[in-house]
Protein backbone atom coordinates (compact mmCIF):
# COMPACT_ATOMS: atom_id res chain seq x y z
CA UNK A 1 0.00 0.00 0.00
CA UNK A 2 2.87 2.59 1.01
CA UNK A 3 4.60 1.94 -2.75
CA UNK A 4 1.02 2.79 -4.34
CA UNK A 5 0.15 5.82 -2.42
CA UNK A 6 4.08 7.03 -2.93
CA UNK A 7 3.15 6.57 -7.02
CA UNK A 8 -0.07 8.33 -6.67
CA UNK A 9 1.57 11.00 -4.83
CA UNK A 10 4.41 10.90 -7.31
CA UNK A 11 1.59 11.51 -9.83
CA UNK A 12 0.18 14.15 -8.47
CA UNK A 13 2.99 16.25 -7.05
CA UNK A 14 5.36 16.02 -9.81
CA UNK A 15 3.25 18.12 -12.96
CA UNK A 16 2.85 20.68 -10.22
CA UNK A 17 6.40 21.01 -8.57
CA UNK A 18 5.52 20.25 -5.40
CA UNK A 19 8.34 21.00 -2.62
CA UNK A 20 9.20 17.66 -0.16
CA UNK A 21 6.84 18.81 2.95
CA UNK A 22 3.49 19.92 0.59
CA UNK A 23 4.27 16.31 -1.53
CA UNK A 24 4.39 14.66 2.25
CA UNK A 25 1.20 16.35 3.23
CA UNK A 26 -0.30 15.40 0.11
CA UNK A 27 1.01 11.51 0.58
CA UNK A 28 -0.11 11.61 4.27
CA UNK A 29 -4.07 12.74 3.00
CA UNK A 30 -3.64 10.02 0.21
CA UNK A 31 -2.77 7.45 2.61
CA UNK A 32 -5.37 7.97 5.14
CA UNK A 33 -8.12 8.67 1.42
CA UNK A 34 -6.45 4.99 0.18
CA UNK A 35 -6.72 3.14 3.48
CA UNK A 36 -9.94 3.93 4.36
CA UNK A 37 -11.25 3.46 0.65
CA UNK A 38 -9.14 -0.40 0.26
CA UNK A 39 -10.73 -1.76 3.76
CA UNK A 40 -14.14 -0.50 2.87
CA UNK A 41 -14.61 -2.20 -0.23
CA UNK A 42 -12.74 -5.29 0.78
CA UNK A 43 -15.33 -5.03 4.00
CA UNK A 44 -18.21 -4.63 1.99
CA UNK A 45 -17.10 -7.54 -0.35
CA UNK A 46 -16.21 -9.95 2.85
CA UNK A 47 -20.09 -8.98 4.36
CA UNK A 48 -21.74 -9.60 0.85
CA UNK A 49 -20.07 -13.03 0.70
CA UNK A 50 -21.30 -13.56 4.62
CA UNK A 51 -24.79 -11.67 4.21
CA UNK A 52 -23.27 -9.21 6.88
CA UNK A 53 -22.99 -5.92 5.03
CA UNK A 54 -24.81 -3.71 7.39
CA UNK A 55 -22.79 -4.99 10.06
CA UNK A 56 -19.88 -4.78 9.08
CA UNK A 57 -20.29 -1.09 7.68
CA UNK A 58 -21.74 -0.26 11.51
CA UNK A 59 -18.67 -2.16 12.59
CA UNK A 60 -16.00 0.41 10.59
CA UNK A 61 -18.12 3.78 10.95
CA UNK A 62 -18.32 3.14 14.61
CA UNK A 63 -15.11 1.98 15.20
CA UNK A 64 -13.52 4.46 12.84
CA UNK A 65 -15.21 7.59 14.04
CA UNK A 66 -14.07 7.01 17.48
CA UNK A 67 -10.72 5.61 17.03
CA UNK A 68 -10.85 9.78 15.65
CA UNK A 69 -10.49 11.37 19.13
CA UNK A 70 -9.11 8.26 21.19
CA UNK A 71 -6.41 6.81 19.33
CA UNK A 72 -5.39 3.71 20.04
CA UNK A 73 -3.33 0.59 18.79
CA UNK A 74 -1.32 0.36 15.81
CA UNK A 75 0.10 -2.07 13.35
CA UNK A 76 3.70 -1.32 12.67
CA UNK A 77 3.00 -1.55 8.80
CA UNK A 78 -0.04 -0.83 6.57
CA UNK A 79 -0.45 -4.19 5.04
CA UNK A 80 -0.51 -5.79 8.60
CA UNK A 81 -3.37 -2.54 9.52
CA UNK A 82 -5.03 -3.91 6.93
CA UNK A 83 -5.14 -7.06 7.70
CA UNK A 84 -5.96 -6.67 11.23
CA UNK A 85 -8.76 -3.96 10.36
CA UNK A 86 -10.35 -6.60 8.31
CA UNK A 87 -10.37 -9.55 9.89
CA UNK A 88 -11.01 -7.44 13.23
CA UNK A 89 -14.45 -5.72 11.53
CA UNK A 90 -15.25 -9.25 9.58
CA UNK A 91 -14.91 -11.35 12.98
CA UNK A 92 -17.17 -8.55 14.96
CA UNK A 93 -19.96 -8.55 11.77
CA UNK A 94 -19.98 -12.20 11.81
CA UNK A 95 -20.83 -12.82 15.53
CA UNK A 96 -23.23 -9.74 15.22
CA UNK A 97 -25.17 -11.57 12.53
CA UNK A 98 -24.78 -15.62 13.59
CA UNK A 99 -26.22 -14.53 16.98
CA UNK A 100 -29.31 -14.55 15.82
CA UNK A 101 -29.10 -18.21 15.46
CA UNK A 102 -28.97 -18.77 19.11
CA UNK A 103 -32.30 -20.00 20.77
CA UNK A 104 -32.08 -17.15 23.94
CA UNK A 105 -30.68 -14.65 20.95
CA UNK A 106 -32.69 -11.61 22.12
CA UNK A 107 -32.20 -11.79 25.78
CA UNK A 108 -27.88 -12.92 24.92
CA UNK A 109 -28.04 -10.15 22.60
CA UNK A 110 -28.94 -7.51 25.04
CA UNK A 111 -27.07 -8.43 27.85
CA UNK A 112 -23.70 -8.79 25.80
CA UNK A 113 -24.69 -5.29 23.99
CA UNK A 114 -25.47 -3.23 27.34
CA UNK A 115 -22.40 -5.19 29.00
CA UNK A 116 -19.78 -4.15 26.08
CA UNK A 117 -21.33 -0.76 25.83
CA UNK A 118 -20.88 0.21 28.91
CA UNK A 119 -17.67 -1.11 29.66
CA UNK A 120 -16.61 0.13 26.68
CA UNK A 121 -17.40 3.67 27.85
CA UNK A 122 -15.71 2.59 31.02
CA UNK A 123 -12.38 1.76 29.47
CA UNK A 124 -12.79 4.98 26.54
CA UNK A 125 -13.56 7.43 30.30
CA UNK A 126 -10.49 6.26 31.86
CA UNK A 127 -7.93 6.34 29.03
CA UNK A 128 -8.63 8.36 25.72
CA UNK A 129 -6.88 10.10 23.86
CA UNK A 130 -3.62 7.57 23.70
CA UNK A 131 -1.13 8.92 21.47
CA UNK A 132 1.59 7.41 19.27
CA UNK A 133 5.02 8.10 18.50
CA UNK A 134 4.64 9.20 14.83
CA UNK A 135 1.76 11.19 16.16
CA UNK A 136 2.69 11.96 19.91
CA UNK A 137 -0.24 14.30 21.76
CA UNK A 138 1.72 17.05 23.51
CA UNK A 139 -0.58 19.86 24.09
CA UNK A 140 -2.79 19.54 26.92
CA UNK A 141 -5.59 21.52 24.61
CA UNK A 142 -5.74 18.96 22.38
CA UNK A 143 -5.90 16.38 24.83
CA UNK A 144 -8.78 17.50 26.16
CA UNK A 145 -10.36 18.79 22.56
CA UNK A 146 -10.08 14.62 21.80
CA UNK A 147 -11.76 13.72 25.14
CA UNK A 148 -14.61 16.03 24.87
CA UNK A 149 -15.20 14.64 20.89
CA UNK A 150 -14.32 11.24 22.30
CA UNK A 151 -17.45 11.85 25.30
CA UNK A 152 -19.73 13.67 21.93
CA UNK A 153 -19.21 10.12 19.72
CA UNK A 154 -20.22 8.15 22.78
CA UNK A 155 -23.22 10.18 23.11
CA UNK A 156 -24.29 9.89 19.88
CA UNK A 157 -23.63 6.11 19.72
CA UNK A 158 -25.53 6.04 22.65
CA UNK A 159 -28.61 7.56 21.29
CA UNK A 160 -28.01 5.02 18.20
CA UNK A 161 -27.66 1.82 21.06
CA UNK A 162 -31.42 3.24 22.24
CA UNK A 163 -33.08 3.06 18.88
CA UNK A 164 -31.34 0.13 18.23
CA UNK A 165 -32.24 -1.71 21.31
CA UNK A 166 -35.89 -0.72 21.55
CA UNK A 167 -36.40 -2.06 17.51
CA UNK A 168 -34.77 -5.28 18.13
CA UNK A 169 -37.96 -6.25 19.86
CA UNK A 170 -39.63 -5.67 16.48
CA UNK A 171 -36.88 -6.51 14.30
CA UNK A 172 -34.12 -8.95 14.16
CA UNK A 173 -31.95 -7.22 11.86
CA UNK A 174 -31.91 -3.97 14.40
CA UNK A 175 -30.24 -6.68 17.23
CA UNK A 176 -27.10 -7.26 15.06
CA UNK A 177 -26.62 -3.90 14.27
CA UNK A 178 -26.91 -3.36 18.13
CA UNK A 179 -24.20 -6.02 18.88
CA UNK A 180 -22.06 -5.08 16.51
CA UNK A 181 -22.01 -1.63 17.41
CA UNK A 182 -21.64 -2.50 20.93
CA UNK A 183 -18.74 -4.76 19.76
CA UNK A 184 -16.87 -1.74 18.25
CA UNK A 185 -16.90 0.57 21.06
CA UNK A 186 -15.99 -2.47 22.88
CA UNK A 187 -13.20 -3.96 20.43
CA UNK A 188 -12.07 0.40 20.14
CA UNK A 189 -11.79 0.52 24.24
CA UNK A 190 -9.77 -2.75 24.39
CA UNK A 191 -6.89 -0.86 21.90
CA UNK A 192 -6.76 2.05 24.30
CA UNK A 193 -5.62 -0.71 27.05
CA UNK A 194 -1.58 -0.97 26.40
CA UNK A 195 -1.86 -4.94 27.15
CA UNK A 196 -4.13 -5.48 24.57
CA UNK A 197 -2.93 -3.17 21.96
CA UNK A 198 0.28 -5.36 21.90
CA UNK A 199 -1.40 -8.33 21.47
CA UNK A 200 -3.23 -7.14 17.94
CA UNK A 201 -0.31 -8.81 15.49
CA UNK A 202 2.81 -6.70 15.59
CA UNK A 203 1.13 -3.51 17.00
CA UNK A 204 3.11 -0.41 18.78
CA UNK B 1 -6.04 18.50 -22.50
CA UNK B 2 -2.90 19.26 -20.37
CA UNK B 3 -4.64 22.31 -18.94
CA UNK B 4 -7.36 20.79 -17.72
CA UNK B 5 -4.72 17.76 -16.01
CA UNK B 6 -3.20 20.17 -14.04
CA UNK B 7 -5.96 21.54 -12.79
CA UNK B 8 -7.24 18.05 -11.93
CA UNK B 9 -4.19 17.44 -10.12
CA UNK B 10 -4.19 20.63 -8.10
CA UNK B 11 -7.87 19.47 -7.12
CA UNK B 12 -6.66 16.18 -5.51
CA UNK B 13 -3.72 17.91 -4.15
CA UNK B 14 -6.12 19.82 -2.22
CA UNK B 15 -8.62 17.51 -1.14
CA UNK B 16 -5.52 15.24 -0.15
CA UNK B 17 -3.67 17.95 1.73
CA UNK B 18 -7.74 18.60 3.39
CA UNK B 19 -7.95 15.28 4.58
CA UNK B 20 -4.35 15.41 5.93
CA UNK B 21 -5.33 18.64 7.62
CA UNK B 22 -8.68 17.04 8.92
CA UNK B 23 -6.45 13.81 10.47
CA UNK B 24 -3.87 16.21 11.95
CA UNK B 25 -6.56 17.47 14.06
CA UNK B 26 -7.73 13.75 15.20
CA UNK B 27 -5.85 11.52 17.58
CA UNK B 28 -4.80 8.93 14.59
CA UNK B 29 -5.43 8.37 11.49
CA UNK B 30 -8.76 6.59 10.52
CA UNK B 31 -7.64 2.42 11.18
CA UNK B 32 -4.69 0.71 12.57
CA UNK B 33 -1.48 2.15 11.10
CA UNK B 34 -0.16 5.53 12.23
CA UNK B 35 2.14 6.94 9.31
CA UNK B 36 5.00 9.70 10.63
CA UNK B 37 3.03 12.81 10.49
CA UNK B 38 4.10 15.78 8.23
CA UNK B 39 6.52 18.57 10.67
CA UNK B 40 3.85 21.39 9.54
CA UNK B 41 1.05 19.68 10.81
CA UNK B 42 2.58 18.35 13.83
CA UNK B 43 1.55 20.61 16.61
Amino acid sequence: MDKLVQKLTNMITDPLQYDGEQRAVVQYGLFAIVQIISIGLIITLVGILADCVWECWIVYIAAGLLRKSTGGAHAKTPNACFVVSIITVSIIALISHYILLLTYALPVSIILSVFAFLLGCFIIYKLAPVGHPNKPLNKPEKIKRLRKQSFITLLIYVAIFVIFLVLSFKLDRSMALLVSLSLSVLWQAFTLVKSAGNSVGGCS
Amino acid sequence: MKKYLKQTLAVAAMVCSFVATLMASSACVFFYYQPEEPKSLQD
